[in-house]
């Protein structure tokens, strides 16, 4: 276990390295949130000059298991096409090192926080209408990309998304739950008796677009998106879906807290240029809440059989799959009263 | 001391959440604090009904069980099943039936949306009831 000081000060000895520059710290704090990695906050002064930069440290056991090659690279992508605002990337480190664990270190981007309560705070109320209209025009602009044009050629090419995309989490619930879930498996199968045509139109998917995962300023502007680690190439909707999931907004009428549901689809429409085929939306609400539900039986099982006892991996394993339970039962029961989750659009 | 563990836990959550959660200097601690206090409060709501409510939850799919012939896929592993009882009232012993319970009832609820209209919606307004049993009531959830 390393104090906060000495991972900020190896930290700042790495990039002096890196940079072939005078580095020395200022100030380190960790960040909140970070499931999958442990996220520091780090001021440090180059050659006299204030940088501020995170460092994304793998921990010993994490929320989802992902490459960190795989989200470096996409971040990397992205910020060289520019198809959506990131951090820059500076440097990933896959030696475990000095900081003991693989790591890796982006620009700091001030002025913008990423809680999803602080959309409840008083002075964000005037601003979330925007705030909504340029999280879902982001989310259609990156549609409007083919996958090709991104650089992002170290990831498959699904020959049909959705069943592709299914299989991976089937397997995580089929091999990940430590008791029975009988209504995931009931959404499993209604998803395998549902499932779309292949999808005309491969592009980048995020793969965890919600609130929480931007950084927002106070005046409702998006200042990047974070977190993508989920990143694969796959079908536009998939990360449509899963920013309506009712989980993200205490307000089931609102996507993300942010707009009704129906207005962030008439943005993310009008910004991709693409009509959504209700059809196949429909199948990727009810995968969206089969993927999370996935997410939160794999955090359970590393509570309990992995190494780390962080509480969010508790958190996660444990209320979040009771809350995800009620969304699935109330869209798939044949006598569903829609109490916490309104009917599909 | 009257036992009282699920109403301990939740003075220990309330003690975290007001009088040491505002002592702590860091957001990264705030946040860790306030996690455990919602992992404190979900435990003080489980602790007292969680043996119940798996054993209801038996008692209702052994209701739906009891009325399914043999025709219905899983009919030997049912009859296993519903011969069973749980080996103690220790919250281990009961969800170790209530494992197997679950198992089977998955079984017959892919069956019955293929062959059984009835019995699926039967299935379905089961699991909202045990979904019912089993809701947290925490903030922001």
């Amino acid at each position: 276990m390393q104090d906060l000081e000495h991972i900020g000060r190896s930290a700042a000895g790495y990039l002096g390295r890196h940079w072939s520059a005078d580095c020395t710290l200022t100030h380190i704090e960790q960040i909140p949130g970070g499931a999958s990695r442990e996220t520091y906050l780090i001021q440090l002064e180059r050659n006299g000059e204030p940088v501020g930069v995170v460092l994304r440290r793998d921990p010993p056991s994490s929320l989802i298991d992902t490459e960190r090659a795989h989200e470096y690279g996409t971040y990397v992508a992205i910020h060289r096409h520019g198809a959506m605002p990131v951090p820059e990337p500076i440097v990933l480190e896959e030696e475990p090192g000095e900081l003991e664990r693989p790591f890796s270190i982006m620009a700091l981007v001030p002025g913008g926080q990423a809680s999803p309560g602080g959309l409840d705070e008083p002075v964000m109320q005037p601003h979330l209408e925007n705030l909504g209209k340029r999280k879902w025009q982001l989310l259609g602009n990156m549609a409007r990309h083919s996958y090709a044009e991104l650089g992002i050629d170290f990831m498959d090419v699904p020959d049909h998304a959705a069943a592709h995309e299914l299989a991976y989490w089937r397997d995580v619930i089929n091999s990940d739950s430590l008791h029975p879930q009988p209504i995931a498996q009931a959404a499993l199968r209604w998803l395998e008796r549902h499932l779309p045509p292949p999808s005309s139109h491969l592009t980048l998917v995020h793969g965890d677009y919600r609130t929480g995962n931007y950084l927002y300023s106070d005046e409702g502007d998006i200042l990047a998106v974070l977190d993508w680690e989920m990143a694969h190439i796959g079908d536009p909707l998939e990360d449509l879906a899963w920013s309506f999931d009712p989980l993200w907004s205490p307000d089931l009428r609102n996507a993300g807290r942010l707009l009704p549901r129906a207005d962030a689809l008439a943005v993310w429409e009008a910004a991709s240029g693409m009509t959504v085929d209700r059809e196949a939306f429909r199948w990727w609400q009810i995968f969206a809440s089969v993927k999370a539900i996935a997410i939160w039986i794999s955090s359970a099982e590393d509570y309990v059989n992995g190494t780390t006892k962080e509480p969010i991996l508790a958190v996660a394993g444990w209320p979040m799959i009771d809350r995800q339970n009620r969304i699935l039962l109330d869209r798939l029961s044949p006598d569903s009263q829609h109490q916490y989750a309104e009917a599909l659009l | 001391m009257i036992p009282a563990p699920g109403k301990t836990l939740s003075d220990l959550a309330l003690r975290i959440a007001t009088d040491l959660m505002p002592a702590l200097n860091t957001n990264f601690s705030q946040a860790d604090a306030g996690l455990i206090t919602g992992l404190l409060l979900t435990m003080a709501q489980d602790y007292e009904r969680a043996v119940d409510n798996r054993m209801q939850d038996m008692l209702e799919i052994n209701a739906i069980f009891a009325e399914l012939g043999p025709d219905v896929p899983g009919h030997e592993a049912r009859q296993t099943y519903l011969a069973k009882t749980p080996a103690s009232y220790h919250l281990n012993d009961v969800t170790a039936l209530h494992a197997e319970a679950f198992d089977r009832l998955i079984e017959v609820h892919a069956w019955a949306e293929a062959h059984d209209a009835t019995l699926d919606a039967a299935i379905w307004q089961l699991l909202r009831a045990h979904s019912e049993r089993n809701k947290f009531d925490l903030p922001n959830m």
